[in-house]
């Protein structure tokens, strides 16, 4: 496998519709997921994507649907494929062995679960993928934005819009079938006027539309083709809406990204080019994809199959 | 050339967990360079006699009979911030099941074993820094730092992101093992009990590792940490 030097991948995603990552509520309000920042001397609470989010959003789970669609498994995956492929999976069994063979297979034919890393069922392989946090771009993190971005490029020198001016509130109404004007044609049954109400209000704090997030992912020693397999997971993501968050069903979450790449080239100093790298990593999966499948049913086994082995 | 030195770990993100030892990483980062098989996959099932330990460029000293890294526990500032973050881990189960074939859509226990779901607490701290004294080649150990991102738990999803690492010369000053405070001794890493800590303070006993893999049975004893 060829390596290259680590890299860098940086990325701004503007939020076209309100972001609602939430960390918890607040008697009946969602709150938005914020973190501590030392501005000024002051601690200042600013909202922030988390980097567990970013990961499962933007890679593991559209870069693990697509082998999944690419191999021809759906329909066919095993719960303990599915999760290892979208959950990076579950240590059930004692980890007396270490199958190298199995893990070097895995690490071949599917870069995307080396760059991850994830848990076999009985071993633990690590990954290569550091994912930033999401950092809002409002002054109080300017100088956290400005220490992760690559040599050369500078935040604006005036002074950027403060964290606050960045945080709206939102409200919407549950309806109940039985208050609509058509309930007595609708239901077999019209509850009495003075029974329980389900209709519910419920809000909650979002960051606005329009403003912009920071986030990038650190590469170590990884082959072109994990390199390919991260940009083509963002792609994915990107071209079916970039959502993160929640609430996307009615359309909150909604983001536009930008990519930055830095330090891509190979030891010999050749700058690689991200859309050769996309296809590379396409044709790959493509030419391995009955591999992958074997290498799946090897690794995890249906009962059934295994129940078979123990017969023979 | 050895020399004594502060290095620093300047950070651009929240420290998750412990800070980790300094001696550790570097001893981590070279058996990556050099291909030791163990580097990623040593558990606690592999005894160490059977592991060649890489040739880090730092010194080291036999305290108490253990030899031990001339590098000192690592040392942070008062947090600005410290807060807990919780990860969690689910399965969707409604995207998931029509990926499973017919015969495997079955129901699925989330509330314990393998797929249990998950929302794991994790200390985090708001500090600007990581230090460690240490004598060794600087040469050397920066060739090694300049590939460290990160430092601490959780770096996966972006906690302990080094932005720079940073050098201090402390000339014949050594406060690797030992420091001086006020006229007496004081422990600045874990060693092995016994005769070298008289009139030595700024520490209590414990049990566990005094050197590298300090999460390895093999290396437990009873050893005193600095406090």
């Amino acid at each position: 496998m060829d390596l290259i030097k680590n890299c860098r991948i940086h990325c701004l995603s503007e939020a076209l519709s309100p972001i609602t990552h939430m960390m918890g509520t607040n008697g009946n309000e969602a709150v938005i997921n914020r973190e501590p920042v030392l501005y000024k001397n002051e601690i200042r609470q600013i909202p922030v994507l988390s980097g567990n989010a970013i990961r499962h959003r933007m890679v593991r789970d559209t870069g693990g649907t697509y082998i999944i669609k690419e191999c021809g498994l759906y329909g066919k995956l095993n719960i303990d494929q599915a999760n290892y492929l979208l959950n990076g999976g579950s240590l059930t069994e004692s980890s007396t062995n270490e199958n190298m063979k199995r893990i070097a297979d895995m690490q071949e034919l599917m870069p995307l679960t080396r760059l991850l890393g994830g848990s076999l069922r009985n071993q633990v392989v690590g990954g290569s993928l550091y994912v930033l946090r999401g950092l809002l771009v409002c002054e109080e993190n300017r100088n956290q934005i400005q220490k992760l971005l690559p040599q050369g490029y500078e935040l604006p020198e005036q002074q950027l819009r403060p964290a606050e001016d960045f945080i709206s509130q939102y409200q919407y109404t549950r309806g109940e079938s039985a208050k609509r004007n058509d309930a007595g044609q609708l239901l077999a049954e019209v509850p009495d006027a003075d029974a329980k109400s389900n209709l519910m209000i419920y809000n909650g704090q979002d960051v606005i539309p329009g403003s912009v997030f920071y986030h990038g992912f650190i590469l170590q020693s990884v082959s072109p083709l994990e390199v390919g397999a991260l940009i083509h997971a963002l792609q994915l993501w990107d071209n079916a809406g970039g959502f993160i968050g929640g609430q996307s069903r009615i359309g909150h979450g909604k983001m536009k990204m930008s990519i930055f790449f830095e330090n891509g080239e190979d030891f010999f100093g050749n700058e690689l080019d991200p859309v050769k790298l996309v296809s590379d990593y396409v044709a790959h999966i493509h030419t391995h994809s009955a591999d992958i499948a074997n290498w799946l049913n090897d690794a995890f086994p249906s009962k059934s199959k295994k129940q078979e082995a123990l017969k023979i | 050339m050895m020399g004594n030195w502060k290095v620093t770990a300047w950070l651009s993100s929240p420290l998750a967990g412990e800070p980790p030892m300094l001696d550790a990483i570097l001893e981590w980062e070279l058996s990556a360079r050099l291909g030791y098989k163990h580097h990623n996959k040593l558990t606690r099932d592999i005894p160490l006699s059977e592991l060649q330990k890489p040739p880090i460029p730092v010194s080291q000293r036999t305290i108490n009979d253990v030899d031990v890294y001339c590098c000192s526990s690592p040392i942070i500032p008062v947090p600005d911030s410290e807060f807990v973050e919780r990860l969690s881990k689910r399965i969707d189960t409604s995207e998931v099941s029509l990926m499973l074939a017919p015969e495997n859509r079955k129901s699925l226990l989330v509330a314990s074993g393998p797929y249990k779901m998950r929302y794991v607490p994790e200390r985090i701290r708001l500090v600007p820094c990581v230090c460690w004294f240490i004598r060794g080649d600087r040469k050397g150990i920066n060739k090694l730092l300049k590939s460290i991102y990160a430092i601490g738990k959780r770096r996966n999803v972006g906690y302990g992101i080094v932005n720079k690492w940073e050098f201090e010369d402390m000339g014949d000053n050594d406060y690797s093992i030992f420091a001086l405070r006020q006229g007496k001794k004081v422990l600045m890493r874990p060693v092995h009990c016994g005769y070298a800590l008289d009139h030595v303070t700024g520490y209590k006993k414990t049990y566990g590792a005094p050197c590298t893999p300090y999460w390895h049975p093999d290396n437990y004893m009873e050893i005193a940490t600095p406090c």
